[in-house]
């Protein structure tokens, strides 16, 4: 508004105002003044802008008249008096009454706001600094006489250095007086201000009696706003607006349950037009007058009043603020329109909140900044997406949306819609892109166009709400484009914005809306016949647990009814997630997992489906991994590893699974630390617990477990699922030692043509299955297998107990195993405890039957080589069989106490195989004692001395020791004798001790004897058992004396 | 009405009012404003204080309740929608005006409103990157022609989002709005926090709730809870 205070001169002997009339009306608003105010408000600092005219009358009528009162703006705020005197007496004679009748007239009206204003041009002054008392000068003297009725009269005279003849040193009091200037003018204005403030307060007080016009107050208080906008105090400007548009909102609100006042009546049945806004020009003349005659409508008067809100906050650089109030002007608007009750045609609503979302943007957009883009795309975005729906209602009205007919009578429509928005505010502007209106009377013209608009806005609008983040608000509005393509009939296009969506739903897991959504996208696969995807659709929305169950049953016949047009060669993989979800997963089978065992899981399922259905197979698939050498060598901790078989994540797995849930890892701790004691739990891995999971959930997975997996899996086959849950038995036989994990679930339904799988399993489990050999060993009595102590005698019969670990193999019942010994090794197996002491029993008959003579082979007929046992019970992994046995074996012909060697060979079948394996063990046996022989000669006389030393830990008795010659040399017995020296007495020996037995050897001829036999009979001492003591066992050994010629000295 | 009189029906009418003087608009109820965020002892001093001209006022006030609790009435109908999310944003409660009265609200609509309220987390996850002051309550979120959605966001990231409706003429006030989820939030609180047997991120099932949801749509005649 152009209208500025005025500033009145009045000058009679001096031309110096009108000189400098431009001058000040220029320098004047250049510097600023502090402005203190009335009740207690901040102190602004205000820049001050006046007109510069001479005195007239009429100025200073319109103060008191009453309209004055009314007005703030284009009024006479100050009165100035110039002369030119430097002389006291020229201005006591000649000027003094002169100002004083001028004063007089103000005062007649009241007006106390004037200013003296002394020129000097005198160019003595400079000459007159010396003296030494200045005299009073002209401007002083004026000070004294007009002291009266003002306080700041002192003030209110300046003295001026005529800058017009000296220029030079006229400048300082030039800047004085312009700042004596805006200082009484300021007060003025103050005064002024405060005086209208009041009546429009006052105006306010009134608004409920019924003479309020709300128009007319309405520019009484945008007075105010004009008031400060040129005292550049654009904050208070706005205040002024903001405090019109409450009130104004109030009396609407109000207007329902109260009588409303007249002139909303009038307001509301005034409204035929809907031009948009226009914010291109800083005041609307046109409206601004419409509201001063009260003419203007509801959208006029909310348009002018937003437009000058708007260049208000532009004023104060904050266009982020403009774009954050327009929506909810916008809003607020329309819901006036509905609570006034307005009669608008249909559509010019929609008409005017496009245009004016429209007009907001493209103003934004010049004081837009491409660094706050983001930012500012927040504000905006809301204004787009309401335009945006605003168009939609627009086409949907008009017909002008795809598959809507186009007819005369959508025409008439656009027809009276256009004429209804009136003329474009910028038909005579240049504008790099069209103006708001041009954009929507393009868009109504004809479908095609509307099209394209509608897609353009509907674009801008998505990918500003990606941009700024915001995918839901985005998708949303792609759902809407999805159904637009549809019309179009173009279902392809719009499958991508519902599948974003669908994503969008299945991660927030709203439900709800998951179903509806697919709802759409099963409606698009129909009509574009993907036989794949409607029965995958069908069967996620007939396991949906939103939906109706008439409902869910049209979706599994839909499901159906598409099945067989399915090919085997794109067979259709489902996730299962949905459909059967998985209630748990556990190992039936307990204890060690074997290799070529039958493991069992069980799996239960839940069925969604209505229905029962028949599946060929289910199976589980593992992933397998073989024990890590490590694992491997620390072969114990294999039985260890078994029995932890059910840990997850395996001890002895090494894959790093990615989907496990980190659980917190807890230790405690305590500290000594300068005396104090900390004791507490610490939690060693919270960055990984509190690590966001980046792992993008890509909806339903369809994925295919890859090949090698499916080596290994549980499987059934042949099953029925009916809704609701179902317990299933899997089997598996693992063939190799390693850690399996679950991996997946794969169902598989009609030859193939659909397989469900679920991968990965939210539930983790993993086994390891482990495979040993099983061993032979020796055990003791007290069945430790710590046999170093035990010592197994060669020559008589032994008691010895194998013992038989399956391993990891289990023996069935009837399974056959094979002992073998070694050639001079003979077996005979206890049957059992019983039979062993029917056998001990049959000692005590003494039979001489049991003398055994290792010679004869006759007597060994219940020993064999080789012994058969068969199972009569199952034996399981890592169980013990003793298999108790009495071997009896050739005295070692061997003088070393090392004794002998002897292997036992166990035999038997592999479960898989059939091949036959075996495994051996070996045995020491030990001769009960060793002889030596000694020929000791006396001049002629020969001794051979036999010495026995015991070897074993055992008794034996000894007896009937007899020396002969050796069989070779038997026809030669004759020839020689023997005469012993022992005692018929049984010895006993015990260990270590030696026995010697002596004999002197008598030859007949001078014969050389080379070959004894030395033979003996023995019978172990047992002081458990009582032995037979007419059993016996013979000894027999064989000498060789090298040269046992005598030489006679 | 003398003093003593009011100060002693202060506590339990300006409480059993307090949902009315909410409703109630106009520049009278500002100056009682305050009322509703005081404790009913602070309350008393407040009477005291009070001049002879408030306490009259104060008393048209309590003339006009007949009014004021149709206009109650009509503000709590205007609730259309309440989701609670949790911090994953599964959804854990949803009701629409839709689950109480078919009549009132289409299926269409219903779901319309829940596309909405899901758009709408958008902006609450927007401002959990920003909001520094510690103040659950974050204010309008989203408004539109026929609905505003007012939003709490927890500590813990517990979502609460009102919708309301803007076509009934009463204005719905931000302090209502506030006091209403945070009402709802500490019923969720006691629901999930108490029961022993609530699995975090099911949905939430409980009486208590209900019952105050069923308030909160205007649905029972207590609504000054």
């Amino acid at each position: 508004m152009d209208i500025k205070p005025v500033v009145t001169y009045y000058a009679n002997n001096t031309n110096v105002p009108e000189k400098l009339r431009d001058k000040i009306v220029t320098n004047l608003p250049e510097e600023c003044i502090e402005w203190q105010r009335s009740y207690g408000r901040s102190t602004k600092k205000v820049y001050l802008e006046v007109n510069f005219v001479p005195f007239q009358d009429t100025f200073l009528k319109e103060n008191s008249s009453s309209e004055g009162k009314q007005s703030l703006l284009g009024r006479c705020l100050l009165h100035t008096y110039w002369f030119e005197c430097s002389d006291v007496d020229v201005y006591k004679t000649q000027i003094r009454e002169d100002v004083i009748s001028w004063m007089n007239r103000l005062r007649e009206f009241d007006i106390w706001d004037w200013l003296i204003v002394v020129v000097d041009s005198s160019e003595k002054k400079k000459s007159n600094k010396t003296k030494l008392l200045p005299r009073s000068t002209v401007a002083d003297k004026v000070r004294s006489d007009f002291p009266s009725s003002v306080k700041d009269a002192a003030d209110r005279c300046v003295s001026l250095v005529n800058p017009v003849k000296n220029e030079t040193s006229a400048g300082d009091s030039y800047e004085f007086f312009l700042d004596r200037l805006r200082l009484v003018l300021l007060k003025s204005y103050s005064k002024h201000l405060t005086r209208y403030e009041d009546f429009v307060r006052a105006q306010r007080e009134r608004r409920n009696s019924k003479s309020w016009d709300f128009f007319t107050f309405f520019i009484l208080q945008e007075e105010m706003a004009f008031a400060f906008e040129m005292l550049s105090l654009y904050e208070d400007a706005l205040v002024q607006y903001d405090e019109l548009d409450a009130l104004f909102s109030q009396f609407v609100i109000n207007s329902h349950v109260i009588q409303p006042p007249d002139w909303l009546k009038v307001l509301i049945e005034r409204c035929h037009s809907w031009g948009g806004l226009t914010l291109s020009k800083s005041i609307s003349t046109q409206l601004r007058e419409k509201i001063r005659d009260s003419t203007a409508s509801l959208l006029e008067l909310r348009n002018y009043l937003f437009s000058r809100q708007c260049e208000l906050l532009l004023m104060q650089h904050k266009p982020w603020e403009l774009s954050t109030r327009a929506l909810p002007f916008l809003h607020n608007c329309v819901n006036e329109l509905n609570i006034l009750e307005i009669n608008l045609p249909c559509g010019a609503v929609a008409c005017w909140v496009f245009l004016s979302a429209l007009e907001i943007l493209q103003k934004c957009e010049r004081y837009n900044d491409s660094s706050q883009m983001q930012i500012y795309s927040r504000y905006t975005i809301g204004l787009w997406a309401y335009a945006r729906r605003k168009l939609e209602e627009l086409g949907t009205l008009c017909g002008l949306m795809p598959g809507m007919n186009h007819d005369s009578e959508c025409i008439h429509k656009v027809v009276g819609l256009i004429a209804g928005m009136g003329n474009d505010p910028y038909a005579d502007e240049k504008l790099t892109s069209p103006s708001p209106q041009t954009t929507l009377k393009e868009a109504l013209s004809k479908p095609e166009a509307f099209s394209k608009a509608y897609l353009e806005v509907s674009e801008l609008t998505i990918s500003t709400y990606k941009h700024i983040g915001r995918f839901r608000s985005g998708r949303l509005v792609g759902r809407e484009l999805a159904f637009f393509y549809m019309k179009m009939n173009k279902h392809q296009q719009s499958i991508p914005f519902l599948l974003d969506l669908e994503k969008v739903f299945a991660e927030d897991r709203w439900t709800v809306l998951l179903a509806d959504t697919r709802k759409n996208i099963l409606d698009c696969f129909i009509v574009l016949n993907d036989c794949k995807k409607v029965v995958q659709y069908a069967l996620l929305l007939a396991s949906s647990q939103n939906l109706e169950m008439s409902e869910r049953s049209k979706y599994l016949i839909i499901a159906k009814d598409n099945i067989p047009s399915l090919t085997k060669d794109d067979p259709l993989i489902i996730s299962m997630e949905e459909m059967f979800p998985i209630g748990s997963i556990t190992m039936k089978s307990q204890g060690v997992f074997v290799t070529n065992a039958k493991l069992e899981l069980i799996l239960n399922l839940e069925s969604n489906l209505m229905e029962k259905i028949s599946f060929a197979s289910i199976c589980v698939y593992l992933s397998y991994e073989p024990f890590s050498p490590q694992a491997r060598a620390r072969s114990q901790d294999k039985q260890v590893a078994a029995k932890n078989s059910l840990l997850c994540p395996h001890p002895f797995s090494t894959i790093n699974r990615k989907n496990f849930r980190v659980r917190p890892k807890f230790e405690t701790y305590h500290n000594t630390f300068n005396s104090e004691i900390e004791i507490g739990i610490r939690c060693c891995n919270l960055n990984q617990i509190f690590k966001r999971s980046v792992e993008p959930s890509n909806g339903p997975s369809t994925m295919e477990p890859c090949k090698s997996t499916m080596n290994h899996s549980f499987v059934s086959s042949n099953i029925d699922i009916a809704p609701g849950s179902n317990e299933l038995i899997l089997t598996f036989e693992p063939i190799d030692s390693g850690c399996y994990s679950v991996e997946g679930i794969k169902l598989t339904w009609k030859d193939e043509l659909i397989s469900f799988t679920h991968q990965p399993l939210t539930a983790h489990l993993c086994f390891t299955v482990i495979s040993e050999e099983p061993s032979l060993k020796l055990i003791d009595k007290d069945g430790n297998d710590n046999v170093s102590n035990l010592e197994i005698i060669s020559g008589p019969p032994q008691h010895i107990t194998l013992r038989l670990n399956s391993g990891s193999y289990s023996f069935q019942p009837g399974a056959t195993i094979t002992l073998k010994s070694s050639t001079d090794l003979f077996m005979r197996l206890i049957q059992d405890e019983s039979k062993q002491e029917e056998e001990s029993a049959k000692h005590t008959n003494y039979s001489p039957l049991e003398v055994m003579d290792n010679n004869d082979t006759n007597n060994l007929a219940n020993f064999s080589n080789s012994i058969d046992i068969n199972f009569k019970s199952s034996l399981d992994p890592f169980q013990n069989h003793d298999i108790p046995l009495i071997i009896v074996s050739k005295f070692a012909h061997q003088r070393g106490p090392s004794g002998t060697e002897h292997n036992i060979t166990l035999s038997y079948p592999d479960n898989k195989t059939e091949a036959i394996k075996s495994i051996s063990r070996i045995l020491h046996l030990t001769p009960p004692f060793m002889s030596t022989a000694k020929l000791h000669i006396l001049v002629e006389r020969k001794f051979l001395e036999i010495n026995i030393r015991a070897v074993s830990k055992q008794r034996f008795e000894l007896f009937d020791a007899n020396l002969v010659a050796n069989e070779i040399e038997k026809e030669r017995n004759d020839e020689f004798l023997f005469k012993s020296f022992n005692s018929p007495r049984r010895m006993i020996l015990y260990k270590d001790q030696t026995v010697h037995y002596l004999w002197e050897i008598f030859s007949k001829e001078s014969n050389t004897l080379s070959k004894l036999l030395f033979s003996l009979k023995y019978n172990t001492i047992n002081e458990q058992f009582s032995t037979n003591p007419l059993a016996y066992h013979s000894y027999d050994c064989d000498f060789t004396i090298k040269s046992i010629k005598p030489t006679v000295e | 009405m003398e003093l003593p009189t009011i100060i002693k029906m202060v506590p339990s009418v300006i409480l059993s009012f307090h949902g009315l003087l909410m409703a109630f608009h106009g520049d009278i109820c500002e100056s009682y404003f305050n009322f509703f965020k005081c404790s009913a002892r602070k309350l008393q001093h407040l009477i005291i204080s009070l001049s002879n001209a408030a306490i009259l006022k104060f008393k048209s006030i309590l003339d006009k309740s007949e009014w004021d609790v149709v206009g109650c009435l009509q503000f709590r109908m205007s609730v259309l929608a309440l989701v609670i999310v949790n911090s994953d944003n599964y959804p854990v409660f949803i009701k629409t005006r839709h689950d109480y009265d078919k009549s009132k609200m289409s299926a269409e609509e219903n779901m319309n409103i829940l596309y909405n309220m899901n758009a709408t987390l958008d902006i609450i996850e927007e401002r959990q990157g920003q909001n520094q002051n510690r103040d659950p309550y974050l204010g309008l979120l989203n408004q539109c022609e026929s609905y505003k959605i007012y939003g709490l966001l927890s500590a813990t990231r517990i979502k609460i989002l009102l919708m309301v409706s803007t076509n009934v003429s009463v204005m719905f006030r931000d302090s209502e709005a506030r006091s209403t989820l945070k009402q709802l939030y500490s019923s969720y609180i006691d629901v999930t926090t108490y029961n022993p047997f609530y699995c975090p991120g099911s949905e939430v099932q409980s009486k208590k709730l209900e019952e105050l949801v069923k308030s909160v749509f205007g649905l029972t005649a207590d609504y000054n809870r």
